[in-house]
Formats: C-alpha cells, structure tokens, sequence
C-alpha cells in the first residue's frame, strides 16, 4: 500500500509536468498546425535562467531563497517569452501550417539555441539550493514539500489553461483558429495574432515546467530534450491539439513510467508505451481524443 | 539513354573516378571521408524518396541503424561472409520496414512525423538495453576479410552510388509518378484502382531497404558502432543535406550531403559552435532559399533570381 | 421538413430496360449525430445516364463516397456487377469498373496533363507504350492533346473540368460517376461537355450517375433523375415527372427563398 502511494504520488509529480510540457506543445499544434521540435529548448531555458539567477542571487546577494527563486521564476518567463517573440516574428511566422518547413526551421533552432547555451552556461550540471525543505508524509508515503507543491503549482497552472482556453474570449479564438482557420479568419478572428498568442503560451507552459523542474532535478543544458520524446508520445495518445487530450496522456505515461519503471526497468516502461502508441494507432490512429478527418 | 541525359553521365563519370580514387590513393583518411560523403547522400536520397509521398521519415535513421546491427551481428556473431552479411543488412530493414510501415502509414503528416522519431529513439533504447548488441558502447570488429580489404572502399562506395542510381531509375519510372501523384491528391490514384496505401508502404519499404544496405556498409567502414550513432539526429543532417541541396531534385541532396560533410570535417574541432553554424545554416536557407542549391540553379536558368522569405 | 412522404416512394418503378449495374439498399450514413443521408434506395441500369439533384447539403456528396467506397455505409447495402461492395475499398471498387470524379482538387495540381492522365491507366495498362497510347487517346477524346506537357493547375477552368473526367475514362470505367462537371463552365463549354457525356455512353457504352447543379442540362442529358432532400429520397421519374412533382418544386423554392 505505501508502495503504491509512493509510485502513484510519483505519477502525479512527473505527470504533471509532462501535462504542462505537453500542453504547450499541442496549443502549438493545434493553432499553427506545426511540431515544435525546439519546444525543449524553452524549457531548458527557463531552467537554466533560473539555476543562473539563483546561484548568482543567493550566493553573491545572499537574498532568502523562496525569494530569489521567485525572482527567478518570473525572470524564467521574461526570458522565454522575449526568445518565442523573437524565434516566432523572424521564423515561425513564414512557416505557420507547413509541417516541413516547420519541423526544420525547428530542427535549425534546436541546434542554435542548445549551441548557444552550451557556450553561455557551461556543460556542467548544477543543482539550486532546496527552496522549501522538508518532508511530508501522505499514506505512509514519503515526499519532499518541494515536490508537493511543484505538484500543486502544474496542477494550477494546468487548471488556469484549461479556464483560458474554455471560458475566455482569446481561448475562443484558439479555438476556433484549430478547429478551421479560414472558417475563423471569416468571423474576424485575427489568424496570426491569435497564432502569435497560442506560440507564447505554449512556450510560457514549457517555461513554468522547465522553472519547476528546476527545483528537484541538476539543471544541464539538454535539460529540455528529454522530455520531448515523451511528449510526442504524450500527444499521439491523446489527439494533436487536443487540451483534455494531452492532460490524460500526460497522467497515463507518467503512470506507465511510475509503475512500470519500478516493477520492471525505465526501458520497458518506455517500450510498454511504444506499443500502447502502435496499437492505439491499429485501433484509433486520431489519438484517444483526436477528431477523425472527414 | 546518356546521351540524352549529360546530368546522368557526369554523375556516373564522378561515382567512377571516386572508385578509382579509393583504388589508387595512398591516404586512407581523404579516401575515408568520400565514403562518408557518399553514405550521407544515400540517406539524404532515401529521406527524400519517402519525401516524394510527403512523409518526412525520422526512421530513416532508424533504418540505417537496424542495417548497421544486423551487419555487426550476421559478421561478428553469427560469422556470416563478409556479402551475406552485408546482403542480410537490407533485407531485415525492408522487412521491419514493411511492419512498421503497415501500422504507422495509416497516419500521415504530424502524426507518421512523430511516430517515426519515437521509432526512432525507441529503437536506439533497445540497442543500449540488449546485452547481444553490446549496450552502450555498442559492437565492435566488423572487418572486411582480409583478400579483400585493399578493395574494401571501392566496393563500399560501388555499392553506394549504385543504390542512388537505383532510387533515381525507381523514381524516373512509372512508380515514381505514382509516388508523386500520392503527395499531390491521394484521392485521385485512390480512385482510379491504385492501393495507395500499399503504395506508400513500397515506398517506405525501397527507402528503408536502401538505408540498411547503407547501414550496412557503414558497419564495415567504420569497424565500430554504437547507439549513439543512431539517434534522430542522423535523420535531421539528412533533412539538412536535402534542404540545402533543393529537394526538386535528387541531385539535390548529393550536393547538400557533399557540401556539408566536407565543411563538417573542417568544423569538427569547433565544439558547440559546430551544431550553431549547422542551425544557422538550416534557419538561413529555409527562410531565404527555400528551393536550395537546385532550386536556385532553377530560378536563375528562369531568369527569376529573386530571394524570398518563407514559401 | 417536407420528407414526410419519401418512405411510400419507391426508386424501382421507373427506369430504362437494361440490366442493375449498381443497386443500393436502405444505404444511411451519420456522422456523428448528424444523419447525412437515410433509407436510400436505388438502382443505375445499364447504359443509362441517371441523374442525382438536390439543394445544397443534401448528401449529394456523401452519396458519392458512399458508393465509391471513400467512406463506409453506417448501414445498409451496396452491390456492383451483382457483387456485395458494402464497406469494400475504394481501390477495389474502382478496379471493379466503377469510377468517381470529384467536385473539389478533381486533379493532380501540380503534375501535367499528361502524368495526370497516365496515373489513371497504371492499373491496368502494364507497359509505357501502352499507357502513353491511351493517355494519347483520352487526351485527344477531351480536347486536351494540345495541353500534354502543362501542369494541371495552370489549364484554364473548363479544360480542368476536362481533364478530370480524362483521368476517369483513363481508368476503363464501366460506370462513372460525375460529380458536378459542369460547374463553372460557359454556355458552349456546357454544351461540349453534355456532348461529350453523350458519347461516352453510346459509343463508349458506359454508364454514367451524374451529380450536378445545372438543372437545365440535368433535364436535357439524364434518363432519370432521383432527387434527394435532407439525406433522402424525395422522388425519382423522367426529367418530366421530376419536374412536375410538388415535393421537389417545394424543396428547392423552399431552400431558394
């Protein structure tokens, strides 16, 4: 029983970073119909900005650490918003809706960016200082309140999306932009403003999982990659573009990673996922919650 | 039919003269590096023959991979000839393909994008996890035998230019039109009795059976390999080659490949700015010429030399 | 609203003498929970040119990809040549002689006329020369053989409507299925195209199911006509019969107004 809630606290813990992650990735989608093969690249900045800001602020500055880590967080944001205008206005935007074009303008980012951040930040991996330490014990399982309340802040965040895309106007206009975007652009619905805005905030997403992640696991600069394999398996499950989609698939491979990577080993929970995702395709290739084509 | 075809003839002329190079020079390092400039044009070429139905295959380096091991693992293992082993290479390919192929080619566009990069990684993942296959660090001591080893790099890049000409002559036949007619309205030959989705399956089949002989090759031109070798990234240069070449044409991607290999040979000592001059290379050429080096020759024979962003 | 009455008709009772090439039992089709087409019964006899009219959304289209295999029946039946084709391919039901052409992207935009035409004889013509002779002679049969090597998109509208049915002929069809050929061509151009469809059935001996909106040429060129409103039948007869019936009078002007 302590097993099990220990392995299940782990599932919602990975899992809800993956949703935030996976989420971005399929607004992304959803809106300009591209793969952002460079979403990783989001995340690890963020991480990185806030390990850089952390270290520097609390060691040098000597600030409290919930503090700097606040301070850090927003900065993480700042920064990852000013890089998604910047890679959106000067590339993305010649790009919207070809999935080649897309994926290698992507590709071309992926390299420069990681490049970049090899030179500024270093290869060494770095660990910031616990911002909230302390243990918590829930059903016999032992957690970190740090990891409780990264949970609880991706569980928010995720909650605040699912309210931004389904109760306010610009969610409308999300939308309907990938629902049908010539149908949309017909209602008046800006195509390439509410492009713009479905991009930063689905790079904000990778952002705030890439400043939570920061706290419980060493910050490298490939920190990002990691996660997009998983992703891309996350949102074939549950249907491109698909918001409730990628929440459920999220959950159901960090389950998979959780359980099957204690009771078996982490390689053979990745396979359990591929076949999930190869049988998944031989039944319902749309995804779980994915829109056939008419 | 040369006649009629100087591009053809030229590029027999050179695929010769780069025998004879590998026959006659004395300095195994330059005669190493025309045969990795003609391994990346077989996968840049095999990229793009699945391009021609409009899937990008990620898998393609997941092809090359399965034909490196299974060379590694008819020679080293199994003691297989150093043909058989190399003849096995294409053959387990082409079959995994058409597996892989059957399920995966129900999809198209993002989803075939996606399903073939976690193929990919996945199959990466299986190698670093399989004791047979030598884990990380992967399988060594595929050598040619030693009667043959002087021959050894003519007959690899033989074999390679002979698989590009194979993939030309497939799609300058009938098949290569219908190849085409699938990216351009898979309705119409859908509606006029073509099984378009075996079609597409054959498509991926010739690719991946092409990429594995490749594969294959590799394992003896380089003796070692390992999962690392293998990742998605492969796939990714391959896309590179094709789009700085122009993918108009297959002549495209061979320019592209040789471009790049020889100015990857002299960037290797540059570390991380190595992969930002690849990036911004890629980024530049997208958004400013988006028809590559073969589209460029194109427009300028037109008379349209104009540049323009995106497409 | 005005399908009270369609279950009392009957598809059967009318028609020319020659044998049921297609016949299509209580055919239904929803997507979703939207019904586009209901109890949809009828029969295409051999050599006739039948005609299938209706408003807009009337589940036309979905007819065609019903009976073309391009989408499966949620239920009922379909039978071709006294062959079971319900839920069969389309690649098989084309290689049975039932040919579609379609009412959007009717071509390989970006290939030539030539290659267009050339696709459609690949499954059943096995050498090049072969091909290249009945590309040559579809070509010429639709006013194309000058146009061989432009690509398709840049032909001017009615040669595009041309090519499509080009491709379709290509493809040795027993029936063809025209949908909406004649949509934005000019006076002339209609009347070479209802020629040509003409000669397709009497000297080619196809048979042919004729989607279109040009009421005029529906009521001069078809056999038959069967007209569908909100997914079914409202009433099928001659062009004469058609157009006399209230129901249909009321279905259009109703949807006109």
């Amino acid at each position: 029983m302590e097993l099990q809630v220990q392995l299940l606290m782990n599932t919602l813990q990975i899992g809800s970073v993956y949703v935030l992650f996976a989420l971005g990735l399929t607004l992304i989608f959803g809106v300009m119909k591209i793969v952002n093969f460079a979403h990783g690249t989001f995340f690890t900045a963020a991480a990185l900005v806030v390990s850089s800001v952390m270290i520097w602020s609390v060691d040098t500055l000597g600030m409290p650490i919930w503090f700097s880590y606040l301070i850090a967080f927003v900065l993480a944001l700042l920064v990852v918003c000013i890089i998604g205008f910047v890679v959106y206005v000067f590339g993305f935007q010649y790009v919207l809706k070809d999935l080649n074009g897309s994926f290698i303008l992507s590709i071309g980012l992926l390299l420069l960016l990681n490049g970049t951040y090899l030179i500024l930040y270093g290869g060494v991996p770095r660990s910031i200082p616990a911002v909230i330490p302390g243990n918590i014990t829930i059903l016999g399982a032992s957690l970190t309140i740090q990891r409780l309340v990264l949970m609880i802040v991706a569980t928010i965040i995720t909650l605040g999306l699912y309210i931004l895309v389904h109760r306010t106007k610009l969610g409308l206009s999300l939308r309907a932009v990938a629902e049908d975007q010539e149908a949309a652009m017909l209602q008046g619905i800006p195509y390439r403003r509410v492009a713009l805005y479905g991009f930063l905030i689905g790079a904000t997403l990778a952002a705030c999982a890439g400043a939570l992640m920061a706290t419980v696991t060493p910050v490298t600069t490939v920190i990002g990659d990691d996660f997009l394999v998983k992703a891309f398996i996350i949102i074939i499950i549950g249907g491109l573009g698909s918001v409730l989609g990628a929440i459920l698939g999220g959950l159901l491979i960090a389950l998979i990673e959780s359980f099957g990577g204690y009771y078996f080993d982490p390689s053979t929970a990745t396979l359990v996922m591929f076949v999930l995702v190869v049988v998944l395709l031989i039944v319902r290739p749309q995804g779980i919650l994915g829109h056939a084509e008419k | 039919m040369l006649k009629s075809n100087p591009g053809l003839a030229l590029c027999i002329l050179i695929a010769l003269a780069a025998v004879c190079f590998a026959l006659f020079s004395g300095e195994p390092y330059y005669v190493q590096v025309v045969i990795w400039v003609f391994a990346n044009a077989v996968l840049a070429v095999t990229l793009r023959f699945v391009l021609l139905i409009g899937e990008l295959n990620i898998a393609t380096a997941a092809f090359f991979g399965i034909g490196a091991y299974t060379t590694a693992v008819a020679s080293t293992i199994l003691d297989w000839s150093f043909f058989a082993s190399l003849l096995a290479a294409p053959i387990i390919a082409g079959l995994i393909s058409a597996l892989f192929g059957w399920v995966t080619l129900r999809t198209k566009g993002p989803y075939f994008l996606l399903i073939s990069f976690a193929f990919t990684e996945i199959v990466r993942l299986l190698y670093t996890k399989s004791d047979v296959l030598g884990g990380n660090s992967g399988m060594i001591g595929m050598f040619p035998p030693m009667e043959l080893d002087a021959y050894f790099p003519a007959i690899a890049i033989t074999l390679l230019a002979a698989i590009m000409f194979g993939l030309y002559a497939a799609e300058r036949s009938n098949l290569g039109r219908v190849f085409k007619a699938i990216k351009n309205n898979e309705d119409i030959p859908r509606s006029v009795g073509l099984n378009v989705i075996g079609l597409k399956i054959l498509c991926l089949v010739i690719a991946s059976t092409a990429v594995g002989l490749a594969g294959g090759v590799n394992a003896y031109t380089n003796s070692v390999i390992a999962p690392a070798d293998f990742t998605y990234f492969v796939a990714v240069l391959a896309l590179a080659y094709v789009k700085i070449g122009g993918e108009g044409h297959i002549i495209g991607p061979i320019i592209g490949a040789t471009i790049l290999t020889l100015a990857g040979q002299l960037l290797h000592s540059f570390g991380p700015y190595e992969n930002i001059f690849y990036g911004i290379i890629i980024i530049g050429v997208l958004l400013l010429v988006p028809g590559g080096i073969v589209g460029l020759g194109e427009r300028f024979k037109a008379g349209t030399f104009i540049g323009r962003a995106g497409r | 609203m005005n399908d009270t009455q369609t279950d009392t008709l009957s598809a059967y009772n009318t028609g020319s003498e020659g044998k049921t090439l297609l016949k299509a039992e209580g055919l239904e089709r929803k997507f979703g929970g939207l019904t586009a087409v209901a109890d949809f019964s009828f029969e295409l006899h051999d050599g006739e040119i039948l005609g299938l009219i209706g408003p807009n959304g009337a589940g036309k289209s979905t007819t065609f990809n019903l009976i073309s295999g391009f989408i499966p029946p949620t239920s009922g039946t379909l039978s071709f040549l006294g062959q079971n084709i319900t839920s069969k391919s389309a690649t098989y039901i084309s290689r049975m002689g039932l040919i579609r052409t379609f009412q959007h992207e009717s071509l390989l935009s970006e290939m030539s006329v030539a290659d267009n035409i050339i696709i459609a004889t690949t499954h059943r013509l096995k050498t090049a020369a072969a091909r290249l002779e009945r590309m040559r002679e579809m070509a010429k049969l639709t006013g194309l053989e000058d146009y061989l090597e432009v690509t398709a998109s840049s032909l001017p509208h009615g040669l595009q409507r041309m090519l499509s049915i080009a491709i379709a002929l290509a493809a040795e069809p027993k029936v063809l299925c025209l949908d909406e050929p004649l949509t934005g061509l000019q006076g002339a151009e209609v009347k070479a195209a209802l020629d040509l469809f003409e000669m397709i059935r009497s000297e080619l001996g196809i048979t042919i199911l004729l989607v279109e909106h040009n009421m005029r040429a529906v009521m001069r060129i078809c056999d038959r006509i069967l007209v569908l409103n909100h997914g079914r039948l409202l009433a099928t007869g001659t062009p004469e019969e058609v157009s006399q019936n209230e129901l249909v009078i009321e279905a259009y002007l109703g949807h006109k107004k």
